[in-house]
């Protein structure tokens, strides 16, 4: 069998579709199959369920937040009640959705599988941190039933520690728990990725994604335990109303600033790298090319994320922190700018030449370049000391986060489910709506926030739940991109779970792609592969069909440009 | 107020400092529509030069694709440019933020002193004249701003100006403003502070120059010069030193136990161990908020401190400002009785603005 | 201490890995990374004490002048030694030595205890002294010499004064180290006491964990767990945690109780 593509290693057979196929959904039944499994893909789908519902009450509490935001004066909430909403969706979208959602669901799935390896390196330990993350969540689900809290996601002392009357120490408990969660998922994916790779899956071979995952991890594992430790301290002094942040004991609350963003710059990086590793296999499988630049790519991944550990004073530069801090943070804010310019720039060659279809995973993709690229650049105008001092705390501010976080890692997000849902499930979803709710979204989103830079470079301040009567113009078109958006995102909701029941069976391999994951069955057996894959060539041999790759002829270069080294990408 | 506009664009530059800013974010502007607009057309150019035909889709052996690795050259390119780019912006942004920063003599001998407090701003003009949630500012003449908060962090914020800052407690942060046009504009606060954070709001008149006077002799008590008859911050401070028995050790009747006070400000004083301190804002506020923390030389370490609960940070500016004006031989005595000011209007003597 | 299957009486290793030793280094890399997290988690608070320590010295100074070094000496001794213990278990393990590998486990655990209960103690000393943070104050009458008409009076001012200060006035006092009481500013000293109790407790929640796996580990060698000698990496994995919560402990004894000056003839357990 000849393949106009040229696979990791030798596809499975297709299984007769008349024979019952006993497969990871179907080897086991019941809840307690599902609760106490320690089988990657299982924890992914209990990932997949917990993180969708997050996503419903954090999308839930926005669209609370944009009606509020309709008139001028708050006519809908009372101002705590809106304090709480932006608290209660920014929270529960970052520490409960974005961050857990890449790693925890398509990272356990096919970090595993992508490598060619039967589990994670400690799958009691995966399960583990599910379950801790679903005591975080509790915690969450806890505060926001009594009460809710309105101290922004930031939660900046005095004001958490010793002003706020609300529910603050169950929220710090659940970041703090849900901290751990992620710090041993990036652990074992760390872990997995070192010792457990195929034979032949070298360095080299390794898919981008799972150079993303690579990044994210190094970030999870090194950051969280600081924010840990920062909430720890922000406890203490709640609870014994005296503490290290206190101002009136000569403590400093822009200390706390220093260690919550010691994490949170990097954490924001956590939210996207993920979704940058998603589109670089999408695009390449949809041009039907090889990466444009799979080192620059995998190293700027791994760039980024030490880079990023060097900015977090961007966040602060009107805090007081210093002209010559601020000038050295600005300074490494713009250099680590640069690995995510050259990524767009990677992507964009990719296509160049390639042979292009534009199904639901390369719309979302595209949507993914589109945007980010949008946020991204608006982030410079934000890590410029001077510009930042007008923006700082406005609105433009808000709309250059949703831009990178939205754009970028929910629409990541999105491609990835779209990508590998046939893979997880084995069926088909429908073409038509899937393409129209990732146009439908895309379209939502610049209607939504686009105004959110105009009023933000108007000087209109973020949480506000009330606001000066000139905005309100920009504001109303605002909300109605959401309603837009909002009816993107349910789309999906109808024509995945309908796919379940009646998609058509996908195939092993329904985008011809080349990665490990698409050389199993559908959905794969228990232990991911029935034969242990042997890894022959690098990821992404779109130009190469079967034949040159298994007899190992080296193929001569077909045009100008420099095509690196000939032959078989090693 | 000349604030509604049917659809913001760009806000009024009502400052030097928004016109420099301004200047800087267009530039910024430019570079980031460039650069995205760039990428948007080679992306949407590929996409329809290269889309493949769907009837194609899934043949196999059609329309092979060149099997392109990447090119160091084109991956140096698009790492340099965008290097040079992104680092000429934080070179003219660190020069802004310099403009920012380092306040001209003009503008700090005109020095305002702005109080964060849940939900508010008081604001005191170094005259004494106060406000709340109000701020009036004469065209073209520079003032210093310094900002404290006397509870949690807040940010005094004016886009038209395009300025902000962070208002910490415990700490002294300053900048400076010059307004250049005529007009009212508003005052937000940027740094949420809890329930009323959005309400925190306010206005910044900028005055013609006889506007402005007029404003002053409205509002306010005058006798211009440094009689304690004014009711100026000084004034204030002066009856708080007597309320809160500061004279019974810095007093003029009582040398051994206190250090005079007199013309202490801008001074170096030695704080043991060889080092020494100079009289400033920050210096003074801790010496009453925590004496204990750089003792004088040679004093006991005896004073006590005055937390907020005692003295409010305003309280405190009005009692620096008294520290700060006072002269050679002008300590009051701690028997001393006043007698009533001549000229002095006894409704004045309290209260905020208006 | 993952997915170890025990079937039938070979050993076997996991299903997910091909081999022994892939599964040994796996446990013992993944140990390692957890020991990095564990780094960042101290180190985070230990950035945040040394930057109040060099803004604020003298105040540090008289905190840890305060504290009792002698105990911590004393523990410091106590951990080192459990440090070769779990070594000598870890060996054991390796060699089949059942026996040996229980009775160093029990070194262990009994060095750790002692650890623990000196800790108690010193906590107890502590809130028995009054060295607890605290915004509270009470009204005291001052004496001052004041010059009234040429005549020097003794009068007494009421002035409120931090409950907290007094103690560590006193405790001061009691270790002969009065002037550093005069050069500190009590509220900073309070700064440095938090510091003293999250780090310790934090410390202290890592010894108990510590001790939880030694147990385990115990019982588990009791019931023939680590009769295959190849389940030794447990105990490495183990003795790795051991060592870690060991060296942060011999970072906290500088910073806490070293910071300052100690005189050693008013120190009692
Ligand atoms: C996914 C999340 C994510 C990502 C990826 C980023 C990416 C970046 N962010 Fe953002 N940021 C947030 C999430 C994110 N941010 C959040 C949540 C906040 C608010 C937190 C809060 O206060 O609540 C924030 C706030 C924030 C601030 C603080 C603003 C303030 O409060 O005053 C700053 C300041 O420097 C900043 C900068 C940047 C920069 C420089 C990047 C860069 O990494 C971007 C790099 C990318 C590009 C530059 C685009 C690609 C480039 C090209 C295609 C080249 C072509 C362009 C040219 C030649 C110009 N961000
Ligand atoms: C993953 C991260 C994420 C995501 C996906 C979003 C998604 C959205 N966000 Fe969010 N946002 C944040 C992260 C995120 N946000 C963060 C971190 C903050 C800062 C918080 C803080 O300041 O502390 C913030 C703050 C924030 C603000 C500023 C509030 C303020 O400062 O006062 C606004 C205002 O418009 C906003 C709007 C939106 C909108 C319209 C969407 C849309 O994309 C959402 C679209 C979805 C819908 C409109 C609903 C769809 C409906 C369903 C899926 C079913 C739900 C059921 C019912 C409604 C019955 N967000
Ligand atoms: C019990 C006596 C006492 C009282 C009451 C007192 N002070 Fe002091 N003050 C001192 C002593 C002694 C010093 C010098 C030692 C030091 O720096 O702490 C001092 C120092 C100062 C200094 C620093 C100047 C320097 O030379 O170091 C200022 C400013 C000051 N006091 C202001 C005030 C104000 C304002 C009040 C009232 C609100 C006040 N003091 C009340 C005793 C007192
Ligand atoms: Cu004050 Cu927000
Ligand atoms: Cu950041």
């Amino acid at each position: 069998m000849n393949l106009d593509y040229a696979p990791q290693c030798v596809p499975a057979p297709e299984p007769d579709p008349t024979k019952p196929r006993v497969h990871y959904l179907n080897h086991a039944y019941g809840w307690l199959s599902w609760l106490f499994t320690v089988d990657h893909k299982r924890i992914g789908i209990l990932y997949l369920v917990t993180v969708t519902i997050f996503f419903a009450a954090g999308a839930t509490a926005a669209a609370l937040v944009r009606l509020n935001l309709l008139t001028p004066t708050s006519e809908l909430l009372p101002l705590d009640a809106y304090n709480k909403a932006f608290t209660a969706h920014g929270t529960v979208m970052l520490f409960l959705f974005l961050i857990p959602v890449v790693p925890g669901v398509l990272g356990n799935f096919f970090v595993p599988m992508m490598i060619g390896a039967k589990d994670m390196a400690f799958p009691k330990i995966n399960l583990l941190s599910w379950y801790i993350f679903m005591l975080g969540a509790a915690f969450f689900l806890w505060t926001l039933l009594s009460g809710g809290i309105d101290t922004g996601w930031t939660l900046y002392p005095p004001y958490s520690s010793q002003y706020s009357h609300t529910n603050v120490l169950y929220a710090g408990l659940g970041i703090f728990v849900a901290g751990f969660s992620s710090i041993l998922t990036g652990l074992n994916i760390i872990v997995t990725v070192h010792k457990m790779r195929a034979p032949g899956m070298t360095w080299n071979r390794l898919p981008l994604f799972i150079w993303a995952m690579y990044a994210t991890s190094l970030i999870q594992m090194l950051a969280t335990p600081v924010l840990a430790v920062t909430v720890l301290l922000l406890a203490v002094e709640r609870v014994f109303g005296i503490g290290i942040f206190d101002p009136t004991l000569e403590g400093d609350p822009i200390l706390f600033q220093h260690m919550f963003w010691f994490y949170s710059h990097p954490a924001v990086y956590v939210m996207i790298i993920p979704g940058m590793g998603v589109v670089s296999e999408i695009i390449t499988c949809f041009s039907r090319k090889n990466i444009f630049g799979y080192a620059a790519i995998a190293w700027s991944s791994v760039g980024i994320a030490v880079v990023g550990f060097l900015v977090w004073g961007h966040h602060m530069f009107l805090s007081g922190q210093g002209y010559y801090m601020g000038m050295l943070f600005s300074f490494i804010t713009m250099l680590v700018a640069v690995p995510s310019a050259i990524k767009v720039f990677n992507w964009t060659a990719t296509l160049y030449k390639g042979s292009i279809t534009f199904e639901a995973p390369m719309l979302f993709s595209l949507g993914f370049i589109a945007l980010f690229t949008i946020g991204g650049v608006t982030g410079l105008y934000l890590g410029v000391m001077g510009t930042d001092i007008h923006l700082h705390d406005t609105y433009f501010v808000v709309a250059h986060f949703h831009f990178t976080m939205v754009g970028g890692m929910m629409l990541g997000w999105q491609a990835g489910l779209h990508f590998w849902w046939p893979k997880m499930t084995g069926k088909m979803y429908s073409d038509f709506w899937s393409r129209l709710s990732a146009l439908t979204i895309c379209f939502g989103f610049f209607v939504t926030f686009i105004p959110q830079f105009i009023a933000g470079y108007n000087g209109m301040p973020r949480r506000s739940p009330s606001y000066a009567p000139e905005y309100q113009i920009l504001n109303v078109i605002s909300t109605a991109g959401a309603f837009i958006q909002g009816i993107g995102y349910l789309m999906p909701v109808f024509y995945l779970t309908g796919s379940l029941i009646y998609g058509r069976p996908a195939g092993n391999n329904p985008w011809r792609a080349t990665g490990l994951e698409w050389q199993t069955t559908s959905p794969p057996p228990q232990f991911n592969f029935d034969e242990t894959p042997i890894v022959t060539c690098g990821p992404y041999e779109y130009s190469l069909t079967s034949d040159d790759v298994y007899k190992h002829i080296p193929v001569p270069s077909t045009n100008g440009v420099h095509t690196g080294k000939e032959g078989v990408h090693a | 107020m000349t604030l509604p506009i049917p659809f913001p664009t760009i806000p009024t530059q009502a400052s030097q400092f928004a016109i420099e800013s301004d200047h800087l974010f267009w530039y910024i502007t430019l570079l980031c529509v460039g650069g995205t607009g760039l990428v948007y057309v080679m992306v949407a150019y590929f996409c329809f030069r290269y889309a493949k035909n769907p009837g194609a889709r899934g043949h196999v052996g059609l329309q092979r694709t060149p099997r392109i690795l990447g090119s160091v050259k084109l991956e140096f390119l698009w790492s340099a440019i965008p290097t040079v780019l992104f680092l000429s912006c934080f070179a003219w942004g660190i020069w802004l933020w310099g403009q920012n920063t380092r306040i001209p003599p003009e503008a700090a001998q005109n020095e305002i002193y702005v109080v964060g407090k849940r939900w508010m701003w008081k604001i005191q003009h170094p005259d004494g004249t106060r406000e709340i949630n109000e701020l009036h500012l004469a065209v073209d003449q520079p003032v210093k701003i310094t900002v404290i908060s006397e509870d949690v962090i807040h940010d005094f914020g004016i886009p038209a100006f395009r300025q902000k800052i962070d208002v910490v407690p415990g700490r002294y942060l300053s900048t400076w403003y010059k307004p250049t046009q005529i007009g009212s504009y508003h005052i937000f606060c940027d740094q949420y502070c809890g329930q009323g954070h959005s309400q925190m709001v306010g206005t910044v008149h900028v005055l013609s120059k006889s506007d402005y006077e007029q404003w002053r002799e409205g509002t306010y008590r005058t006798k211009d010069g440094k009689n304690p008859v004014d009711g100026s911050a000084g004034w204030l401070g002066a009856k708080l030193f007597k309320k809160l028995n500061c004279i019974s050790c810095h007093g003029a009747d009582n040398t051994q136990r206190a250090p005079r006070l007199e013309g202490i400000f801008g001074t170096q004083i030695p704080i043991g161990g060889g080092k020494t301190v100079t009289v400033n804002d920050d210096y003074i506020r801790e010496s009453i908020r925590n004496p204990m923390a750089k003792v004088h030389e040679g004093w006991k370490p005896i004073m006590p401190a005055f937390p907020v609960s005692q003295l409010t940070e305003e309280e405190l500016l009005q009692v620096m400002a008294f520290v700060k004006g006072l002269r050679a031989g002008e300590t009051p005595s701690r028997v001393e009785h006043t007698p009533p000011q001549i000229g002095a209007n006894p409704l004045n003597s309290e209260g905020g603005s208006k | 201490m993952s997915a170890a299957a025990h079937h039938g009486s070979d050993y076997h290793y996991a299903h997910h890995f091909d081999s022994l030793g892939q599964q040994q280094s796996t446990v013992r890399f993944g140990m390692w990374l957890f020991l990095v997290t564990e780094v960042l988690f101290f180190g985070g608070i230990m950035s945040a004490y040394t930057v109040y320590r060099t803004m604020y010295p003298d105040d540090f100074e008289a905190g840890s002048a305060a504290l009792n070094p002698l105990a911590a000496i004393l523990n410091s001794f106590l951990l080192l030694t459990s440090s070769l213990t779990i070594t000598l278990g870890v060996r054991a393990a390796f060699d089949g030595d059942i026996a040996g590998l229980r009775k160093w486990l029990m070194a262990t655990i009994l060095l750790g205890t002692a650890f623990l209960g000196l800790k108690a103690n010193e906590y107890y000393t502590d809130v028995k002294e009054g060295l607890v943070p605290t915004k509270a104050e009470d009204v005291i009458e001052v004496a001052k010499s004041v010059t009234v008409n040429g005549h020097d009076t003794i009068v007494y001012d009421k002035v409120r004064s931090s409950v907290f200060a007094r103690k560590l006035e006193h405790v001061l006092k009691e270790n002969e180290h009065e002037q550093l009481f005069e050069k500190c500013n009590p509220y900073r000293v309070q700064l440095f006491f938090l510091f003293y109790y999250c780090m310790t407790g934090l410390h202290v929640l890592h010894m108990v964990i510590g001790l939880g796996l030694l147990v385990w580990q115990y019982i588990l060698a009791g019931n023939g767990f680590f009769n295959f000698k190849e389940r030794y990496v447990y105990v490495e994995a183990m003795s790795l945690y051991w060592h870690f919560v060991d060296m942060v402990w011999m970072f906290l004894l500088p910073l806490l109780y070293l910071a300052g000056p100690h005189s050693f003839d008013h120190l009692s357990l």
